[in-house]
């Protein structure tokens, strides 16, 4: 039976230079209302989105800015927001309703849900972009509870800027949903928690997330 | 275990070169990593001197490339040893170039970040190589 305690190794040198003079200098915020950046496309399932053909859209909802990244014919790759207010459960409107129904089209499966890439309850009606082809499990229960927990440390007094791409980019149905979020204190300005969770797009995800009760231990 | 240690070094490479790695200014870091065969998720935190900063490793624009590195490596073991671990803890220190990593095979919360303990767990998560 082999050992199983810690293991040791070394890095070769090429790692060990500081990386200080990469630290990022962009206000996060206006990194967000400037859409400077492009997304890189990695092993799409169709023909390949190259970073000009990707589009921006954004949106305001009260203090909670969102930004999508979507390929040229309008499929969502990425959002990134920052998450100031939780307006709870809202009635979707009929638009809404239908753009749910209709996500993915095609290649959406019967035991798929329209999920929201950003919760309903953050940014309201967006329509197609905020809309991608979701396991229903996956996106009643795992991912419900990473937005509760996002709901929970807003309701606290904490803001989350968080980023979330669907992978392969640009297509149908998504294999990969990659969710990293940061909490940030507003007092102090600080980030006081980061967390990146990896989710399949599957049934039978486990979510385990910072209770409500314990998020004040947080404050920086 | 045999034939493993490719597996920590890609690993270490990978986290060595992540988003927050790069971003942040550090001596040492530590990363939890709770994995499934279906979800992975992680926090940790970049130590400079008295500094401490929360960082998770992950790539923008990338396939969750961390996330299936380390499964490739938990059924890898699994293969060897008939066990999955839930947990993995992985230590770098950049000055010296060392990587550590540890395995919880039993609950999976082995060092979960416990709010109610954070200051503590922020000095327990430091690494030590001496």
């Amino acid at each position: 039976m082999p050992a199983l305690g810690d293991l040791l190794l070394t890095f070769g040198k090429q790692n060990k230079k500081p990386h200080a003079e990469q630290k990022a200098t962009n206000d996060y915020e206006q990194a967000l209302l400037e859409p400077a950046y492009v997304q890189k496309t990695v092993n799409p399932p169709k023909p390949a989105q190259t970073p000009t053909t990707n589009k921006m859209e954004k949106a305001m909802l009260d203090t909670n800015p969102v930004v999508w990244t979507l390929a040229e014919d309008g499929t969502p790759i990425s959002a990134e927001a920052i998450l100031r207010k939780n307006f709870g459960s809202s009635k979707r409107s009929h638009t809404e309703a239908r753009a749910q129904s209709q996500a993915g089209g095609d290649a959406r499966l019967s035991t798929d849900d329209g999920g929201h890439i950003i919760g309903h309850r953050f940014i309201g009606n967006q329509g197609a972009q905020n809309l991608f082809p979701q396991n229903a499990n996956l996106n009643r229960s795992a991912y419900k509870k990473m937005e509760n927990e996002w709901a929970d440390w807003i309701d606290e007094g904490f803001e989350i800027r968080l980023k979330v791409e669907l992978d392969p980019p640009g297509a149908a149905r998504p294999d990969n949903i990659k969710a990293r979020y940061e909490v940030i204190d507003p007092h102090t300005k600080n980030r006081v928690f980061r967390r990146e969770h990896d989710f399949q797009n599957q049934t039978g995800e486990n979510f385990s997330r910072i209770q409500k009760k314990d998020m004040r231990s947080f404050r920086s | 275990m045999n034939g493993m240690n490719h597996y920590i070094l890609e690993i270490g490479e990978l986290i060595i070169n992540c988003d927050d790695a790069k971003e942040e200014d550090w001596n040492t870091l530590t990363i939890v990593y709770d994995i499934t065969d279906s979800h992975a998720a992680n926090s940790g935190f970049a130590y400079r001197n008295n500094k401490c900063i929360p960082i998770a490793a992950g790539y923008s624009g990338k396939p969750p490339i961390i996330s299936n590195k380390i499964r490739e490596f938990r059924d890898a073991m699994a293969e060897q040893t008939g066990k999955k671990f839930k947990q993995l803890l992985i230590q770098m220190e950049r000055e010296t170039g060392r990587i550590k990593i540890d395995f919880d095979f039993d609950k999976g919360n082995k060092w979960t970040i416990v709010p109610s303990r954070l200051k503590e767990m922020r000095e327990e998560l430091r690494p030590k190589f001496d």
